[in-house]
């Protein structure tokens, strides 16, 4: 072989312990040659073996999931839940239980607020104001006699005060929504730890 | 542990890993849980220590080292076959000795795994692994010098036998 001499002098370097990461590899790739000298075969056999070692892998019993999309499935339904109870819960305040009243008077809160008063005008073309002694700002509505009118019970006589209680109302669901979400997010990460994102085929 | 960290920088060494456990255990099964539980530590890390590690593959090896001797110990029973023990000589014509030395590459593997622990750990990262001697000196936490002199003496050690079993198998042939 041509540099056989270069590689002698490599090879006595090597077991001297002296060579350099780059010259050991020059000497695997020599061996993994198949014209080697006779008297270097038993060196080759030692330099096969290594790059055998080095070749070996490990079975691959092992897998590893990105944490993210390990559970995408019940995160999905999780959002897809949580959607559905805020959604409800919005239609629920816009449009609260209706009662259905015919042929009856009914109470009904008419806002001080030129504004307001101008969108409660539509719905009661027949009213006829009609102060009380109880609260000048209430009016009495008397509907057509062949209408169903569908109305809400208040409870509050106050916007004011009626504006504070939604506030709480939803400040009470928006911590309940951040505790559930922490507690949900804490959960996925238990799962996650107890699982390693590691799991062993069959095991 | 940064998933980023951990699929790009530890994961892939995972061979790595597991023929390092196997160069400490002897035995494959004992080898994969090491690396196994290896990997498990790594992922549970918290975010401070993995801003710590520079060298990932090198605490890892170091974990897997660590682990690996664990298990050596709480199993009692070292692999290993001191080198002084194996024998030379061809026990017979017909013999298992007589088809081993057939396979050179094996024979040569087997001198380095009855190497004395620390020379067989040092040779294997060098040679197999092919870590710097900074890196090992790390993994294996000695110095640079014990280093140099393990790496020294595990080569002349299966230099010597190699030739040792040649020339016994000269004479008998």
């Amino acid at each position: 072989m041509k540099d056989t001499t270069d590689i002698r002098s490599l090879l006595n370097r090597y077991w001297e312990g002296e060579t350099t990461l780059e010259e050991e590899r020059r000497l695997k790739a020599f061996f993994s040659n198949e014209n080697i000298p006779e008297d270097l075969q038993r060196d080759a056999a030692l330099f096969r073996a290594l790059r055998a070692e080095q070749a070996s892998r490990m079975p691959d019993k092992i897998r590893v999931v990105r944490p993210g999309w390990r559970f995408w499935r019940y995160r999905a339904a999780a959002a897809a839940v949580v959607l559905l109870l805020v959604a409800g819960f919005w239609i629920g305040q816009k449009q609260p239980d209706p009662v259905i009243t015919q042929n009856k008077p009914v109470e009904k809160t008419a806002l001080t607020t030129p504004g307001m008063q101008q969108v409660a005008k539509p719905i009661e073309p027949t009213t006829q104001a009609q102060p009380t002694s109880a609260s000048p700002k209430r009016k009495r509505i008397t509907p057509r006699a062949d209408s169903v009118v569908l109305a809400k019970e208040d409870t509050c006589e106050d916007p004011e005060e009626a504006l504070a209680e939604i506030r709480a109302a939803l400040a009470l669901v928006s911590t309940k929504m951040n505790k559930s979400t922490k507690t949900l997010e804490k959960g996925f990460q238990e799962v996650e730890h107890v699982d390693i994102l590691i799991k062993r085929f069959g095991g | 542990m940064n998933w980023t960290i951990f699929h790009e920088q530890v994961y892939p060494i995972r061979h790595k890993l597991y023929r390092f456990a196997l160069r400490i255990t002897g035995c494959g099964s004992e080898a994969e849980d090491v690396v196994q539980e290896v990997l498990e530590r790594v992922w549970k890390s918290p975010e401070a220590k993995s801003a710590d590690v520079s060298n990932w593959e090198a605490w890892c090896m170091s974990l897997t080292r660590n682990r690996s001797l664990d298990q050596v110990r709480a199993n009692a029973r070292r692999r290993t076959v001191p080198l002084d023990s194996l024998s030379t000589q061809p026990a017979g014509a017909d013999s298992a000795w007589a088809t081993e030395t057939r396979d050179l590459a094996e024979q040569a593997r087997r001198l380095m795994q009855a190497l004395p622990e620390k020379q067989r750990l040092v040779m294997h990262l060098r040679d197999v692994e092919e870590l710097s001697y900074e890196e090992i000196a790390q993994v294996l936490d000695i110095s640079m010098e014990q280093v140099k002199v393990g790496l020294h003496r595990a080569r002349k050690a299966v230099r010597e036998k190699m030739l040792a079993v040649e020339a016994h198998s000269a004479v008998g042939a």
